[in-house]
């Protein structure tokens, strides 16, 4: 079973219909409690990253999760969920996130910020998660922060970039995967990578 | 790269795709949730829905047809139309939907952008714009085009971001189903003014129109309806015109 992480803040029923629509066998994760018979987990992302974090913590999910990551259990996170397995975020000075990716999240530069839309994922040759996706390896895209890694030793990076900034959108640390866009919204390419991520991991 | 967002957008009656000329004598286009499908099968970037009728029966039929269409379509959705309160956000974006776009109510309401971007975040505001030239300007126009207020466009959209709003979606009341081609300055005087995503809107006739947004215009993402409603152009056409211009599209 695939635990989905709700903390109020996310865009849990997105990732449920995707993975419902691949057939996954998923439930909603609201408390330490709910975690039995979940093999993989979920954090799903949208909102803002002092308000997830300091959710987190109200829930006692984040000493409940950081142990999860260091048993090496498989865990997924998307968007706000990827920033939050940071220390640190510019979004929200003096609010402590996960920090079990050591590095911080920045503000994008202008002109535009968010960055909305589909933009492409440059693979590392080890990825097998994105690998024979060819040119479909467009993903949606919607966030004002990026990734800004300060060790990035045992981290396979798949970089994006915009407003002149090459950034980190995919990391993956043993069984830890994050991901900068929603692959829930980015059609067949990211339904593909769920669902590979649901056979490999 | 950041891509160009090619974006059907569904407007909607009673449950059915409409399509008129600047809002007036609307025609019956289809089943929403099996055009929606198609587009998005065709490779349509995001899908929106705009509720012209914007009735409270109509905004039910609304949210059962958004529920349908999120369970087959895995990009980005927005619904828009006769959205009057956080409540009536909250609902939509619980069906299904990934962002709400605000008109009239904003209009009537400057703090509800403020408050929705707070509860729900500026990523999924959509402030839309229905735009009618008046002098060397264009005034805001509401209630689907019906009402003029004595808004400044150009004012309206720097308000809408300072408000909370994420994207601009901008509708020429002059252009709107004449496909006459997009008002490229109307785009370039809003795009130059704001730090946000603008998507063009209204007036779309041919694949040169579409380029000349984007390249001229400055236009983030295009947003047409009766053109490929009627099958005169087709999504894949769009995006394979786009990308001989050199413009980056999803392929």
């Amino acid at each position: 079973m695939i635990g989905v992480i709700d903390y109020g803040a996310g865009n849990l029923h997105s990732v449920l219909r995707a993975l419902e629509y691949l057939q996954v066998h998923c439930g909603v994760v609201k408390g330490p409690g709910d975690f039995k018979g979940a093999e993989k987990l979920i954090l799903p992302g949208v909102g803002h990253f002092g308000a997830a974090a300091r959710e987190l913590c109200k829930r006692r999910l984040d000493s409940f999760l950081c142990q999860w990551i260091a048993d090496k259990r498989p865990i997924l996170g998307i968007c706000l969920g990827l920033q939050l397995f940071l220390y640190r975020s510019e979004e929200a000075t003096g609010v402590r996130g996960l920090g079990v990716l050591s590095g911080q999240a920045r503000l994008f530069p202008g002109p535009k910020v968010p960055q909305i839309g589909w933009n492409q994922v440059e693979m590392g040759k080890g990825l097998p998660l994105l690998r024979e996706q060819g040119c479909s390896s467009y993903f949606y895209f919607l966030h004002s922060y990026y990734l800004e890694l300060d060790c990035t030793d045992g981290i396979e990076i798949g970089w994006s970039e915009y407003n002149g900034v090459c950034y980190p959108s995919l990391v993956m640390k043993d069984k830890l995967l994050g991901v900068q866009f929603h692959p829930e919204k980015s059609g067949s390419a990211g339904l593909k990578l769920l669902e590979k991520w649901v056979n490999l991991c | 790269m950041l891509t160009i967002r090619v974006i059907p957008c569904l407007d909607m009656a009673g449950g059915r795709v409409v399509k008129g000329i600047k809002f007036k004598d609307l025609k019956d286009a289809g089943c929403p949730v099996e055009m929606a499908r198609n587009y998005y099968q065709e490779g349509a970037d995001e899908i929106t829905f705009l509720d012209v009728r914007a009735s409270a029966e109509s905004r039910e039929i609304m949210l059962q047809v958004v529920e349908k269409v999120a369970r087959v379509i895995f990009v980005p959705l927005t619904v828009g139309g006769g959205l009057r309160s956080i409540e009536d956000m909250r609902r939509v974006l619980r069906s299904g939907a990934d962002k709400v776009a605000l008109s009239t109510s904003a209009v009537e309401d400057p703090e509800l952008l403020k408050k929705g971007a707070l509860v729900f975040g500026s990523q999924c505001l959509v402030l839309s714009i229905d735009a009618e030239r008046k002098g060397n300007g264009w005034i805001v126009t509401s209630h689907g085009g019906r009402k003029k207020t004595d808004l400044d466009v150009i004012s309206w959209a720097q308000q809408g971001e300072r408000m909370g709003a994420g994207e601009i979606l901008l509708n020429s009341l002059d252009r709107d189903g004449t496909r006459a081609g997009y008002d490229l300055e109307l785009l370039r005087e809003v795009g130059r003014n704001v730090n946000i995503p603008v998507i063009a809107s209204g007036g779309a006739g041919t694949l040169e129109q579409i380029g000349e947004a984007v390249l001229r215009g400055g236009a983030d993402a295009v947003l047409l309806a009766s053109l490929l409603h009627y099958r005169q152009l087709t999504i894949s056409q769009i995006k394979s015109y786009l990308r001989d211009k050199g413009v980056a599209v999803r392929c």
